[in-house]
């Protein structure tokens, strides 16, 4: 195994760690999970869920790839040979998110060329669901059909859909200073200008004052409520990207004398500020939709999730008047950038594991990693693809990264000694990670992430998803985790190419 | 804006915000620099 590849520069990791944890679901997910759950009094949990889960499992990850520099399987067979299959696991959901997130990415750059002309008119919802993705008829009474069958190809996301993995595969193709360094310190900047000139026109609009009630004004009664702090828990967690794989890889590529436990505080404080930037830059607008329709604002805001970026805000948009093809772009480019800075790191994450399993070069490993990814993703461009990439991101986002941190976090904090962990961060990085970090991940983090996968597969296992049918979670989603299931057990039984790669490069 | 949602805000940026700022200021200053 030849040297490993390292960040060019401190400023260059932090940009590359943000723009992994900043994502689609900063902008659509977490306002709307603020609202649900006691507007502004949800940030006391929220917070304090950041202090005592995201940022000591950040800390964890940052400290693991850092110490045992290597991509999760080999970070984890550098502990114990025993543990590697959890590396592989966490690697093997990361490629499952990025086969149809980058779909997601495709449809963001479709509508940054739609907001030019607001091409869905008046009617949002039957144009991103008819119209473009041709999922429901014409009248949204019905599917076109099942998850299970192949309708229609869609051959107008083909453009989109080149350029997704083109600008994905030509990041991980330059390596980590000259594609994937290079890419975040474009992107990441852009991001925020982008945001900020967002959140200022947005605040300036008339009625901008209601949206962001809507989304601050606390309700501190909803403080004493264990869902609210469950949400607040599992928002952390899904929001700074750690439980699969990606933190590991990312820290594997710092040099030997680098801070972790401030790069992890500026990468989760610097996600999660971002968070409210987003929901003040889509509150103001939604306020200002409500204030000119006469509606209330809860009835115009919708639920979040996709249909928050692709039929709900559209609308809200084409509320703006002349600004609104300007706003409308600058929306989904920020959904793409926000999209493929995600997008990148979870593919280096999968690509960096069967780098170092196979001791392949990075470009044979990006190649054939993308030439298998796109022909996996090509199912998502079927008219009923939308269903297949909500059953797989189920699958993933809920049981497989829940499960792929839980396992991760036992096994450090009960199996492994901490204090080896703490030894290898503390004399390099600028604060210390002391007693509050190893409460945090030896207690904290095990409840609550145990009571979170246990709560999910309970509720997967008596109430289904999404109205599927038992054969169609079945076949996407069962059989999505069996893969996981059974390709990480396998993968971890072949001999690494290079034996001796396993135990260099430790230091314990 | 309601003065409970002001001071939502202003409790949030400070603790997200102020909090980064912190961390980047301890970052430029270090003597750990990398």
């Amino acid at each position: 195994m030849g040297q490993r590849e390292t960040w060019g520069t401190r400023m260059g990791f932090i940009m590359a760690a943000i723009g992994s944890a900043i994502g689609l679901g900063n902008i659509w997910r977490f306002p709307y999970m603020a609202v649900e759950n006691g507007g502004g009094a949800f940030y006391i949990p929220y917070l304090f869920a950041l202090l005592t889960a995201g940022i000591p499992i950040m800390i964890l990850e940052f400290g693991l790839g850092h110490k045992f520099r290597g991509s999760a399987p080999l970070t984890f067979a550098r502990i114990s040979r025993k543990w590697e299959w959890l590396g592989w696991w966490q690697a093997l959901v990361c490629f499952f998110i990025s086969v149809y997130y980058v779909i997601i990415i495709a449809w963001a750059i479709c509508y940054v060329g739609f907001s030019l002309t607001q091409a869905w008119g008046d009617n949002a919802l039957g144009f991103f669901l008819h119209d473009f993705l041709n999922y429901m008829n014409a009248d949204l009474s019905a599917k076109t059909g099942s998850p299970l069958e192949f309708v229609g190809f869609q051959s107008g996301l083909l453009l989109a859909f080149i350029i997704s993995w083109g600008v994905t595969f030509l990041a991980l193709y330059g390596g980590i200073r000259g594609g994937i360094e290079r890419a975040c310190k474009i992107m990441m900047p852009l991001l925020f200008i982008m945001t900020l000139v967002m959140v200022i026109r947005g605040v300036t609009l008339p009625g901008a004052a209601v949206g962001i009630n809507y989304l601050l004004e606390p309700d501190f009664s909803r403080i004493f409520d264990a869902k609210v702090w469950t949400a607040a828990y599992g928002q952390i967690f899904f929001t700074l990207s750690i439980g699969f794989a990606i933190m590991i890889a990312y820290s594997s590529y710092l040099p030997k004398k680098s801070d972790i436990v401030n790069n992890a505080f500026m990468t989760s404080l610097i996600n999660c500020g971002y968070s409210l930037l987003a929901g003040l830059a889509t509150f103001s607008v939604l306020g200002h939709m409500a204030v000119t329709s006469g509606q209330d604002v809860a009835e115009v805001a919708g639920s979040g999730g996709l249909g928050m970026a692709f039929w709900t805000f559209p609308t809200a948009i084409s509320s703006l008047g002349s600004f609104a093809p300007i706003f409308g772009a600058l929306f989904f480019l920020t959904l793409v950038f926000a999209g493929f800075s995600s997008q990148i790191s979870i593919c280096e994450a999968a690509i960096s594991s069967f780098m170092d399993k196979f001791n392949m070069e990075r470009k044979k490993a990006v190649i054939i990693y993308t030439v298998v990814a796109v022909c996996c993703s090509l199912m998502f461009l079927d008219a009923t693809g939308l269903d297949r990439l909500d059953l797989i991101d189920y699958f993933t986002n809920q049981l497989g990264i829940v499960f792929g941190g839980l396992i991760e976090v036992v096994l450090i904090a009960w199996f492994f000694k901490l204090k080896t962990i703490q030894d290898h961060i503390n004399p390099i990085s600028e604060f210390t990670a002391g007693k509050w970090w190893v409460v945090a991940i030896k207690y904290i983090t095990p409840i609550v992430l145990g009571y979170m996968a246990i709560a999910k597969t309970y509720s997967t296992i008596t109430e289904g998803y999404g109205g599927f049918t038992t054969t169609e979670l079945l076949a996407f989603g069962g059989l999505t985790m069996g893969v996981i299931f059974f390709g990480a057990l396998i993968l971890s039984s072949l001999k690494w190419k290079d034996e001796q790669s396993v135990v260099k490069g430790v230091d314990m | 804006m309601t003065t409970g949602a002001i001071i939502v805000f202003i409790f949030a940026a400070t603790v997200l915000w102020g909090g980064a700022a912190f961390c980047i200021y301890r970052a430029m200053s270090s003597s750990k620099r990398n």
